[in-house]
């Protein structure tokens, strides 16, 4: 470290210029940064639950990620009602079906628009006049990018263009698996010995839809959306009491993607364009996910400057000086510029953990580069007295090994996440680890190369030392009466503090006994919030989550046995029966709808053959003249492709979800459901056939799981580390256990507190417990490498601590102060998680600091616990003492 | 539902015909090629998806010409016993019914050209009679295939059910007879039609093996004709509604 520093401090240009062009190298790297807060980021890869669900996934299409709207109007029986709809509907199918030579040539077009020196509105408009959907699109493009503006200058087309380009990848991608709306659901009918298979809209032969539109259209058209008992609450929304069709329902199923959010941020945009037209309320798995990228994004943009803001006002209140302010902020924001940029880089997409990461650079960037100036500004008269260099010098040197040793075990600390099995704390433990190292390098370096470059006489304020009557002096504040109230409680009443703590720790490890765990992503959400207050519209089309039910039928076409169809219909009449209504079950689907459908129309429609045949050869035979599209050529018609496998052998059943009237389901409840339903499966369903259960509701259950055990007993193995670190460094094995003392405590205050007040444990506030840690041992290691420092020059105890706390505790207040203010911003927010997040930081923040600079000192004058290096000569210590690498000799 | 099949007895019965007119003059020639004024056979349609056989079905079938009109029955033997009928007309839309193992025949109202036929690579349009006047032929060039030296011709429908944005037909020099047909949607090969062991049976081509298979190399449906005999007496009845 020694001779690093002289490095530094010898070429500091170079050194800061190397800084600049890293952070310049990698602020590249930010732009490229994108969220995914899918349920699927968190869940380990490994895990048979998620495995399964990917298989079935890969078989069935994408079960869980479906959109669900309700649209609406005023009066649904209105041309212009259907006109819009028709409009929706044909500009979305543009998201489903890729049509690259009318691409090609609409971008063609457009280009040639776009060559002059500006193109008004109109212009473009009219040139698509020939061209309604592509004409849509663009007025979209342009009212987002350009609001009213009239006229598109070269920067104006160039954004245009590249925003069309843009969309024209995301057409190729056809994401969009399946749409189904009034408008494009197709019936089967058998009237009259004739058998047809017809679109409840038909379509001319241009390929566009002839909509109703006089009374005696709709009235046909209400007709046939009756004749199929399974369309209601599908496509068509009922009022309760009058019986009355008050809305169509949309439902648009996506392919399994990693860009789930840029589609589900387009069909938002487009489906929200149609406002004033028609009412539109979109919901399911990807709005909602979308809606906390949204957030997040916006909370990020909006509060992290905030949160630095108060931060900056907060050194300058503590230090007074320029210096004292910009240093340590420009290490916060350098070390975030490079772990976000690195990110960005590594293609590591942002989620509600890793967001947590800059708030994690604020946290430890300023506690590194506070320490550093904190002892820079205690050494500054011996600095002043020598040549500048050298005193920086002698003065960082100490204070940069402790930096380093607490960065070295925040650094191990975080690294031992990577071994968690959910997929976003391994991901957050490798870039934390990564971030804490760059900001103990950017602490290191920036500060003292600054310092090395910047004039003495530029000090000035709390820290300017005062001659008087040959004594130094400072003013003291209340950090000074603060630190002396600790050192006296410390000293004299250490065994009152240490139970004080105590009996703090043991209600707040009441609370932990308390808390809930909660992976159901609606937590998140105030009530009054769109995702939350939209509910009830969606109630209407049964919800927007469900649970899959695979059927295997032990045999491949087994699916074709009456047998075998009549159990599925058994199960899902069960699952909507009265005295089930707590599964909440809305509806169950399964292939028996399209068999029984498919016999009635073979039988004149009569209403009595809605059944299952007694046949097998008959029902083999209505798979195969069922009319319907094999995109895929796998043997099943597309609207099978959800229903049954390629062999059909297993059928799946999807349970559709609704939700209490007034909340919605929590993990718990789901638990619950499930295990009402295996249990009931279990005991009724005839061998050979067998049932899983899969889908979002198993994988919240699973992930809440995962973030129990897995995030507690991470907790437990970063807290291990930190001990055997500790142990080593010091080489003593008390060292390490009085070192855990305080992080523990303030890990337990932070649950306790969460237990106390309700606010459940998810993969958010989880990632707490990992930002108690980097703090706690920094805080920790500051007080003990101080107190050893100190020890070792033969001060008693008492006057160790105070000594000690007179250093590193003003330190370790001006970082805790900053943060807390800081982070106490958050609670503005619109997002729960952030607020809760913010609450939580600020809450540790208090503990941590508590728990260094009271519980330590009390815990060490308490129990009279020697921190000396051991004497012992044993091999162990010769091979694993790693003091020696940090000059503790 | 299910439209009725025409020519799964033309492609068994002369798939030179099928496919009849290129660059004009040498489409003229292949549909000029002999057409049976009746046909029945019988034949095993196998479908392989990734790799494997997954399903084997075994159907008959009868066709009759009435004039410029013509009628198709397929039988399927296993495992179903769907029946499909169709009155093709030259002057009116066909007519098509189908019968199930339990039910009574159903006529089917509604257009399925681009739909699987019993769920296998085959589309209904690719089983159906193509009047040569349907489309637009140009000349792609010559091209030697392993069914021998081919004129390539490119063929685009006029008006109607657009299953196919292009079709290719790949003529044997030779004889005229179509022996390879490469199928395009939204700009992208689909799928392709090989004939294969294409002899002359009562003075007819006959391909007595096609497959039609996916670019990919991950499914094709075969159909191999047992049995074929052309130009035989076939019962009228056969091709009645009532009858099925």
């Amino acid at each position: 470290m020694d001779r690093y520093l002289r490095f530094v401090l010898k070429y500091p240009v170079p050194v800061l210029a190397a800084i600049i062009t890293i952070t310049i190298g990698l602020g590249f790297g930010i732009p490229r940064l994108k969220f995914d807060n899918s349920i699927e980021v968190m869940m380990p890869k490994e895990d048979r639950e998620y495995i399964y669900y990917k298989k079935i996934i890969e078989t069935y299409g994408n079960i869980g990620k479906f959109i669900v709207a309700n649209t609406t109007a005023d009066s649904v029986w209105t041309p212009r009602f259907f006109a819009a709809l028709d409009n929706m509907i044909t500009d979305l199918e543009e998201y489903k079906s890729f049509d690259a030579t009318r691409e090609q040539a609409r971008l063609k077009k457009l280009d040639a628009l776009l060559a002059g020196k500006e193109v008004t509105r109109k212009q473009i408009l009219g040139r698509f006049s020939d061209d309604p959907p592509f004409q849509r699109t663009l007025a979209r493009a342009m009212d987002r990018l350009f609001g009213n503006a009239d006229t598109l200058g070269q920067w104006g087309m160039r954004s245009l263009r590249r925003d069309m380009a843009r969309s024209y990848r995301l057409k190729k991608k056809e994401l969009i698996d399946v749409i189904l709306s009034p408008l494009t659901a197709k019936d089967i009918s058998g009237k009259d010995d004739t058998l047809s298979a017809v679109d409840l809209v038909e379509k001319d032969d241009d390929d566009r839809r002839i909509l109703p539109k006089s009374d005696k259209d709709f009235a046909a058209f209400e007709k046939k959306l009756r004749h199929n008992p399974s369309f209601k609450a599908a496509l068509y929304a009922e009022d309760p009491a009058t019986g009355k069709i008050t809305g169509f329902g949309l439902h648009l199923r996506l392919k399994d993607t990693k860009d789930m959010g840029e589609i589900s941020d387009e069909i938002w945009r487009l489906l929200k364009s149609y406002d004033g037209q028609l009412s539109v309320t979109p919901h399911g798995i990807p709005i909602v996910t979308k809606f906390m990228n949204d957030y997040m994004m916006h909370d990020l943009k909006t509060f992290l400057p905030l949160v630095l803001l108060v931060v900056i006002i907060v050194f300058f209140l503590n230090f007074r000086t320029p210096r004292g302010v910009l240093l340590p902020f420009a290490t916060l924001v350098i070390a975030d510029i490079w772990i976000m940029g690195l990110m960005g880089f590594l293609n590591i997409k942002l989620n509600m953990i890793s967001t947590s990461l800059p708030t994690l650079m604020v946290a430890v960037g300023s506690s590194y580069s506070i320490h550093i100036l904190n002892q820079y500004y205690i050494d500054l008269t011996t600095i002043m007295k020598i040549e500048k260099r050298e005193g920086l010098r002698r003065s960082i040197a100490h204070i940069s090994v402790t930096v380093l040793l607490a960065g070295i075990t925040t650094f191990f600390g975080f690294l031992s996440l990577a071994t968690n099995q959910v997929t976003g704390i391994r991901e957050w433990g490798i870039t934390s680890a990564i971030g804490v190292l760059f900001a103990v390098v950017i602490a290191t370096s920036l500060i003292p190369a600054m310092l090395a470059l910047l004039p003495q006489s530029a000090l000035s304020g709390r820290f300017i030392l005062t001659r008087t009557g040959g004594k130094d002096s400072r003013r003291e504040t209340w950090i000074d009466r603060a630190v002396r109230l600790f050192s006296k409680l410390a000293v004299n009443h250490s065994r009152a503090v240490v139970a004080v703590f105590a009996a703090i720790a043991v209600i707040s490890l009441i609370g932990v006994s308390m808390i809930k765990v909660e992976t159901s992503v609606l937590t998140y959400f105030k009530k009054d919030d769109y995702i939350r207050s939209s509910i009830p519209e969606i109630r209407k089309y049964g919800g927007a989550m469900g649970m899959n039910i695979l059927v295997d039928s032990g045999q491949r076409d087994g699916i074709k046995d009456p047998a075998f169809l009549r159990e599925l219909d058994r199960i899902s009449e069960w699952l909507r029966l009265e005295k089930n209504r707590d599964l909440y079950v809305s509806r169950a689907d399964s292939i028996t709808n399209i068999v029984k459908t498919m016999n009635r129309a073979m039988h004149n429609d009569d209403p009595a053959y809605y059944r299952i045949p007694d046949s097998a050869t008959t029902i083999r035979e209505y798979f195969e003249i069922f009319s319907g599209n094999d995109s895929d050529f796998d043997g099943r018609i597309d609207e099978f492709e959800s229903l049954l496998d390629e062999d059909y052998r297993t059928a799946m059943i999807f349970a559709k979800m609704t939700s209490p009237m007034d909340n919605f389901l929590y993990t718990s409840d789901l638990q619950v459901i499930l295990d009402k339903v295996e249990s009931h499966l279990r005991k009724t369903v005839p061998k050979p056939y067998s049932t899983r259960i899969t889908g979002d509701p198993r994988i919240i259950i699973a992930l809440s799981s995962y973030v129990v055990k897995g995030q507690l007993l991470s907790l437990l193995f970063s807290l291990m580390v930190v001990l055997i670190i500790v142990i080593l460094l010091f080489k003593n094995w008390k060292a390490g256990l009085v070192s855990v003392i305080p992080i523990g405590f303030a890990v337990t205050v932070s649950f306790g507190i969460m237990g106390w007040f309700g606010i459940r444990l998810d993969s958010a506030t989880a990632i707490i417990a990992g930002i108690t840690i980097g703090i706690g041992i920094d805080d920790t290691i500051h007080f003990l490498n101080t107190f050893r420092h100190f020890r070792e020059r033969r001060l008693s105890v008492d006057e160790t601590i105070r000594k000690t706390l007179s250093i590193s505790g003003k330190a370790i207040i001006y970082t805790s102060l900053a943060l807390v203010m800081g982070f106490s911003i958050l609670v503005l927010s619109n997002f729960k998680p952030i607020i809760l997040f913010g609450m939580l930081v600020s809450i540790t923040m208090t503990a941590t600091t508590l728990g260094a600079l009271l519980i330590l000192p009390s815990v060490i004058k308490a129990t009279g616990v020697s921190l000396e290096k051991s004497k012992s000569k044993s091999k162990f210590w010769k091979y694993f003492y790693i003091g020696r690498f940090f000059n503790f000799d | 539902m299910k439209r009725m099949i025409i020519c799964v007895a033309s492609i068994i019965a002369g798939a030179g015909v099928l496919y009849a007119l290129t660059g004009r003059e040498i489409m003229e020639k292949s549909d000029a090629l002999p057409d049976p004024a009746s046909t029945e056979s019988r034949a095993v349609m196998k479908i392989y998806r990734n790799g494997a056989l997954k399903e084997t079905k075994e159907f008959q079938m009868y066709s009759k010409k009435y004039g410029q009109d013509s009628r198709v029955l397929i039988r399927f033997i296993r495992p179903t016993k769907i029946k499909f009928l169709t009155h093709s007309y030259k002057s009116r839309e066909d007519l098509q019914w189908l019968k199930t193992s339990s039910g009574k025949p159903k006529k089917i109202v509604g257009s399925d050209s681009g739909k699987p036929f019993v769920l296998s690579h085959f589309f209904y349009e690719d089983l159906k009679g193509r009047e040569i006047d349907d489309y637009n032929y140009t000349l792609r060039g010559e091209e030697s295939i392993p069914g021998g030296e081919c004129y390539k011709v490119e063929a685009a429908k006029k008006s109607g059910d657009k299953v196919y944005d292009r079709i290719e037909l790949f003529v044997r020099k030779s004889d005229y007879f179509v022996v390879r047909v490469n199928f395009y949607q939204k700009g992208k090969l689909l799928k392709f039609l090989t004939n294969y062991d294409i002899k002359s049976i009562d003075g007819i081509l006959t391909p007595l093996r096609m497959v039609m298979s996916l670019p990919d190399g991950k499914g094709k449906t075969e159909i191999t004709v047992t049995s074929v005999k052309h130009n035989i007496p076939v019962n009228d009845s056969l091709f009645n509604k009532g009858t099925l």
